[in-house]
């Protein structure tokens, strides 16, 4: 058997130098190639963001309030891009009436104007129920009494820190948690 | 097969590994010393997506640079180790007085003929090469700091120059000049 190798090897070992000679140049490349793969870089995504996602100072910044109320809770915010943001909020269950709680503030750090289109996704809310963007005491309803949703647009002075409330008018008892997404985008 | 391309390719494992883990030690090293905050992003604008990235460009470069001195640093040991034995171990030009201290401090083993030693230094010289020249291009695109790749450069030219010389005199050894020939 080891002779019939050494033979086999004798006669056609020759036919494995180029695969020998492949194999060195890959031994060649691949150390080079993880070398530059290695190489760090500049981070894409900026730092200063706090857990939440949130302190670029030199745009337009989105912080949780500290205290929800009237089981109103931001439950969390995803940055899914520079510019643009996701907010959850839930709604405990409750019995019909207005309940109103602070949720986030928007901080314009730059030097211009900013308008901040709002999106909004409802689950699991009776009809009859209006949702509303409280800005400064003006309401901006975000879902009406017939379903029907409206896309509100906020504008944030430059240097200027806005207080974003939640108004959530149920005309009645809900025994389950609702919760519905905001979708916020810089321009 | 060929035994040199053989002798060769064994020869080759050892430094593409030791290039790879010390370029890998050596950001480690220096995430540890100046405390850097490193993480792995995902990149879809470059060769490769996963990316180890800093929040500043500062800090990127200074963890590429030191990582670069590690993996010059490993493989000029290496050279420099098979340049020693090719001068002062290799069994053509042993005097007796170093045999002795070999055999006592028990380093007969490091005893080399230039025929294991000359494939060896040929692969690791190209390894630095490779090392350098990666080291030069990043220093061109201001990715590591210039004396690196300056270093770099008289390294592998220095360890170059000394292979050649210690190949010469191997084969002054396997094929004298014809006035060596007739003085004998």
């Amino acid at each position: 058997m080891k002779s019939s190798l050494i033979r086999f090897y004798d006669r056609f070992g020759h036919f494995l130098d180029p695969f020998l000679v492949l194999a060195l140049v890959a031994l060649l490349f691949i150390p080079a190639v993880t070398v530059l793969n290695l190489t760090p870089r500049r981070s894409a995504v900026s730092t200063e963001r706090t857990v939440l996602g949130l302190a670029d100072q030199s745009s337009v910044s989105v912080t949780p309030a500290t205290e929800n109320e009237n089981g109103i809770t931001l439950e969390k915010i995803t940055q899914r891009s520079d510019t643009a943001y996701t907010l959850y909020v839930t709604h405990n269950p409750h019995i019909a009436g207005v309940y109103k709680s602070e949720v986030f503030t928007l901080f314009n750090g730059t030097d211009e104007e900013k308008r901040v289109p709002v999106t909004a996704t409802f689950e699991g809310y009776a009809s009859g129920t209006t949702i509303a963007i409280v800005i400064n005491n003006v309401k901006f309803i975000v879902l009406g009494p017939d379903g029907s949703t409206y896309p509100p647009t906020i504008y944030i002075q430059p240097q200027k820190t806005t207080v974003v409330s939640i108004e959530v008018d149920s005309p009645t008892d809900v025994n389950y948690t609702t919760g519905f997404s905001l979708d916020l985008t810089v321009e | 097969m060929s035994k040199l391309l053989r002798k060769i390719l064994s020869a080759a494992v050892f430094p593409a590994a030791l290039m790879i883990v010390s370029k890998i030690a050596g950001m480690i090293l220096v995430n540890t010393v100046y405390d850097l905050p490193w993480r792995i992003e995902m990149m879809t604008d470059t060769w490769f997506s996963i990316q180890i990235t800093y929040p500043d460009q500062a800090s990127a470069i200074l963890c590429n640079s030191y990582s670069h001195v590690s993996v010059i640093l490993a493989l000029t040991i290496g050279t420099g180790i098979l340049l020693f034995q090719t001068f002062f171990l290799n069994v053509h030009f042993q005097n007796p007085k170093v045999i002795i201290r070999l055999i006592q401090f028990d380093f007969l083993l490091w005893l080399s003929e230039g025929s294991t030693i000359f494939p060896k230094l040929v692969v690791w010289l190209a390894f630095l090469w490779i090392a350098t020249l990666i080291v030069t291009a990043q220093a061109l695109q201001s990715l590591v700091y210039p004396w690196i790749s300056i270093a770099g450069i008289v390294i592998s030219t220095l360890a170059t120059w000394l292979s050649a010389r210690g190949f010469e005199r191997e084969i002054s050894t396997l094929l004298p000049e014809h006035d060596t020939l007739r003085a004998v």
